[in-house]
């Protein structure tokens, strides 16, 4: 089985589940629900505006006639109109949706160095004190509900400290860049907007450290473990044999074959910190995906929260294939068939 | 000629939590899972048993203050001796609050995992026992559900069905039982190849005791450890839930929601949001504790994903 | 001639979880440059344990003792770093698996080029990086043990390889390091006949060139025999019969040498049922002799005490027989 059989299989699959994902919200929100014309129109709604949902959404028609609807719909990345906002919601969701991939990025950039070295380090020093210590981090860091992660987070770094921005994007008297890609950063970047670039940046690494400082046990203790094996393993006794030394067999030989089930993790990863984006974002005031999300439930808007939840699925199903094809091209079992 | 043979007893429960005591750490996690389960029994008999009797106040006779009387003039207190936690906007004290909400989350963290097990494990035994096509769509719903982020799909319940407590259970119930159908669709594969089962068969065991004995008791067993700890994930979840204001409807008070009402007045009056949240960190660790001590002593699945 | 290595009384003991297991209970011998000792024994007997307590790579929980353990006069027992000095061109181990002896992500190239980079450290005392290694001089020893397309086959990964391919390679990282003891657990029993030959050829000439001492460790006695100066043959984690090659062969003292040989297929073919060896290994206390389970010359004496290794006529042997 080559690289292409295998990623065509994979796609295939991740396809599979993006259509169930989106056929098991409209169960949810058109079958299941109890009167759906009213959850849909939002509360407060005229009887007339009523209607018009019904109208709209299709609601008075049989089932598979929905499900058709709502299929190419969502396919085709319409979900509506939010009552609350008063906005399409794809509108919405292309201008919220970049702001917490760009916290995610780098929030995973950082869970993933972070967890890699202390799990190196706690496979390096096993049994001992430094061990124990790492142990012990990645049990606060697993237990660690995300609110109080952010809160201590803001209260000692931007409250006592004052060295990093409490929260928003950036700071809010400067100009914001135009929609060019929809990543403030990046956008900031192209347009040659220094300050806003520089402030969104100084910005973006509380909520992202908070994210990674919830997720990262998990990659050292799958790091600590899949190292301690690889440095059991055969192969590494050879090489022991050969005479190659201890720093290239650790960070070389062992380590690299230890890459495999991170990698697979980081997508598991990408999931939670969008959950832990939905609360993360509301402490630092980080308006993201999550944050409109909130918004939305809070306030009964709910084609905003069907729509972002779509989109949130498809997005977890969409890293778990890029891990899956990061595999590939890492294992050359794989690649070369 | 002789060779040393050693015979293991059949370890009983006793046995276990001796064991489990002997490590530090256990031991401490052990102690504050029993006290917050103790106390959440106690107070929760004391809170239905107020509410049958038309005698609320039953439910705050243990506790240092009314967790509901508002006081204005002590609103915002920092911790101290007369408030060990302090007292929020109201001048609630916090620490009342919190020991009164503690009984709702030890519930929900027991029928939340149990309804898991039940569900998940008949769904994932059921695919194991079975095989071919039930297995195949057993699974393919599972990997759905597994895909779809917990939290994200919770909200969206609660958002089509409605806010609350009972609501916020039911969700947290569907978010839940996937990965116990993973867990007991592979323990029932593996115990099903086993040769055993089929000696059990021919010995005239019915299907039904075979299931029992066989593969419900050791699948139990085997997923102790991780149920243990899922116990405080339930917690950590539910807090998250109520933060977004999915749980318990005001006054009642609640953990995660003491920490979202809280938010206005952060930093200067810190302890309204932090406390509640180190107290579910406290738990969470000490279920985490137990839950990995009792892997160690009885090996159990390693499952840390 | 030389002593390249020097044990006296080695013994190997695992601590398991269950209580301690024996591997080696008291292995003594001697190896000479250009010697090629012949190990034979089956799974069980300690043979494995002993090459990797020469190589220094027995697990944490083993313990080692010995009256002496010299290895190229170094004290093996002085401390664990003696080994790290060893390893490469002091002491060499080609391993019984041949996949589980190469880095499965990365390239056959980088692995060889290891042990140059090892040799040229160890011999001339200049550190070299991986990258700098020249491919045209591995591709020579690929060539040295007949690999087929070496210039392809440097870039390929392990996975791409026959068993019997990588276990050539093990053999051409054998060259590259020139080792003064080469210990091979098995090497060839996962090759095809014509390979096997080509490479103890390959281990031969190290012999002669080099002067390498080699332990070569097999269940299959005849293919010790066709390759040892010596016949080392152990059972339970004791040697049992030592000596020369042509003198053990041509008259085994012991009565498991005497199996051993004894169940060699013939070639004739009408000779009925293929002798054999009756019963399995059994493990036995330090009081009695191992093989007396299966002894077929058992007496009560094998059974009270456990025969020393003693000096008789043309080698050494352990058994009750004798004295």
């Amino acid at each position: 089985m080559s690289i292409w059989t295998y990623v065509i299989n994979r796609a295939v699959r991740a396809f599979l589940l993006i259509l169930g994902i989106i056929v098991l919200t409209f169960i949810l929100s058109h079958v299941l629900a109890p009167n759906p014309a009213y959850v849909w129109a939002g509360p407060h709604a005229a009887p007339s505006v009523i209607q018009a949902i019904i109208r709209e959404y299709h609601l008075d028609q049989p089932i598979y006639v929905q499900l058709y609807y709502y299929l190419v719909s969502a396919l085709t990345f319409n979900f509506g109109f939010s009552p609350y906002f008063k906005q399409p919601v794809s509108e919405l969701i292309a201008i919220y949706l970049p702001r917490t991939l760009q916290l995610i990025f780098v929030a995973m950039v950082l869970t993933g160095l972070i967890g890699v070295f202390t799990g190196a380090f706690a496979a390096e020093h096993k049994d001992k004190w430094g061990d124990y210590t790492v142990k012990a981090l990645y049990l606060i860091s697993w237990c660690m509900p995300p609110f109080l992660a952010a809160l201590l987070l803001q209260l000692f770094i931007a409250y006592y400290w004052g060295v990093l921005p409490p929260n928003l994007m950036a700071d809010p008297t400067l100009a914001a860049p135009r929609y060019i890609t929809g990543f403030p950063t990046i956008d900031a970047l192209i347009e040659g907007n220094w300050p806003y670039f520089w402030s969104s940046l100084k910005h973006l690494i509380l909520p992202a450290f908070s994210l990674a400082l919830i997720s990262f046990g998990v990659i050292t203790r799958i790091t600590r473990s899949s190292m301690l094996t690889a440095l059991q393993a055969d192969y590494v006794r050879a090489a022991v044999m050969r005479g190659v030394e201890k720093g290239r067999i650790v960070y070389v030989h062992a380590l690299k074959n230890s890459m495999i089930p991170v990698i697979t993790l980081l997508a598991l990863v990408f999931s939670w910190m969008i959950s832990g984006s939905v609360i993360i974002e509301t402490i630092f005031s980080y308006n993201g995906l999550g944050w409109l999300l909130t918004t939305a439930l809070y306030n009964y808007d709910y084609p905003t929260v069907i729509g972002c939840s779509v989109v949130i699925g498809i997005a977890v199903v969409l890293a778990n294939f890029i891990a899956d094809v990061l595999y590939a091209v890492i294992d050359p079992r794989i690649k070369l068939g | 000629m002789t060779l040393e043979v050693t015979v293991r007893r059949r370890r009983g429960w006793a046995d276990v939590v001796i064991r489990l005591l002997k490590k530090p750490d256990v031991a401490f996690g052990l102690v504050i899972v029993a006290l917050f389960y103790a106390w959440s029994m106690v107070e929760g008999v004391l809170q239905v048993v107020g509410a049958l009797l038309n005698n609320p106040a039953l439910g705050w006779a243990l506790l240092p203050y009314n967790p509901f009387q508002p006081h204005l003039s002590q609103s915002l207190q920092p911790p101290s001796i007369l408030h060990i936690m302090g007292t929020d906007d109201l001048g609630r004290d916090i620490l009342s609050r919190v020991l009164y909400a503690a009984p709702y989350d030890a519930l929900i963290s027991l029928v939340v995992v149990g309804g898991g097990i039940l569900i998940g494990g008949f769904i994932g035994m059921v695919a194991g026992f079975y095989g071919g096509g039930v297995e195949e769509f057993n699974m393919w719903l599972t990997d759905l559900f597994l895909a779809f982020p917990a939290l994200i799909l919770a909200m969206v319940i609660e958002a089509t069905f409605g806010h609350g407590y009972i609501y916020a259970m039911i969700a947290m119930i569907v978010v839940w039982w996937p990965s116990y159908a993973r867990l007991f669709r592979a323990e029932t594969i593996r115990v099903r190849s086993m040769k055993y089962i089929d000696a059990a068969l021919l010995s005239g065991l019915s299907r039904l005791e075979i299931i029992r004995r066989h593969i419900i008791r050791p699948a139990l067993i085997t997923i102790l450890p991780y149920a243990t700890l899922d116990l405080g994930n339930v917690i950590l979840f539910y807090s998250m839930l109520s933060f977004l204001g999915l749980g318990q409807q005001p006054p009642l008070p609640e953990w995660g929601s003491m920490v979202a009402l809280g938010l206005e007045y952060f930093p200067r009056w810190w302890w309204y949001s932090i406390m509640p949240g180190l107290v579910i960190l406290i738990i969470a660790v000490a279920t985490a504790l137990v839950g990995d001590g009792l892997r160690d002593v009885i090996g159990g699945e390693e499952r840390w994903v | 001639m030389g002593v390249t290595l020097s044990i006296e009384d080695l013994q190997v003991i695992y601590k398991t979880p269950d209580g301690t297991i024996p591997a080696v209970r008291g292995v003594s011998l001697e190896l000479s440059e250009s010697e090629i000792l012949g190990v034979v024994g089956e799974s069980g007997s300690g043979k494995s344990t002993l090459a990797f307590a020469i190589a220094g790579l027995l697990p944490k929980n083993a313990i080692v003792k010995a009256r002496k353990f010299i290895i190229l006069n170094n004290d093996a027992l002085s401390s664990p770093n003696v080994f790290n000095k060893l390893r490469g061109s002091g002491v060499f181990m080609v391993f019984q698996d041949p996949f589980s002896s190469l880095n499965p992500l990365l390239t056959i190239r980088d692995q060889l080029a290891e042990a140059y980079v090892t040799k040229v450290k160890q011999s001339k005392g200049v550190k070299v990086g991986i990258g700098d290694v020249d491919d045209e001089e591995l591709v020579e020893y690929l060539k040295r043990v007949n690999i087929p397309d070496p210039q392809i086959t440097l870039y390929k990964y392990p996975h791409q390889l026959s068993g019997g391919q990588i276990q050539r390679v093990m053999i051409a990282m054998a060259l590259i390091l020139e080792p003064r003891i080469l210990l091979a657990d098995e090497p060839t029993t996962a090759l095809d006949v014509l390979t096997q030959i080509q490479v103890l050829q390959e281990l031969k000439r190290l012999v002669d060139e080099i002067k390498t001492s080699i332990i070569f460790i097999t269940h299959d006695i005849a293919l010790a025999s066709a390759i040892g100066d010596r016949l080392a043959v152990m059972y339970g984690g004791l040697l049992m019969e030592v000596g020369n090659t042509e003198d053990v062969i041509r008259e085994p003292m012991h009565p498991y040498t005497q199996g051993l040989i004894a169940s060699i297929p013939s070639k004739s073919k009408y000779e009925g049922l293929l002798n054999e060896i009756k019963g399995i290994y059994v493990p036995t206390n330090l009081n009695e002799c191992p093989f007396a389970p299966r002894c077929p010359y058992v007496r009560d004496d094998c059974k009270n005490s456990l025969p020393e290794l003693r000096r008789v006529s043309n080698r050494f042997v352990r058994c009750h027989l004798y004295g």
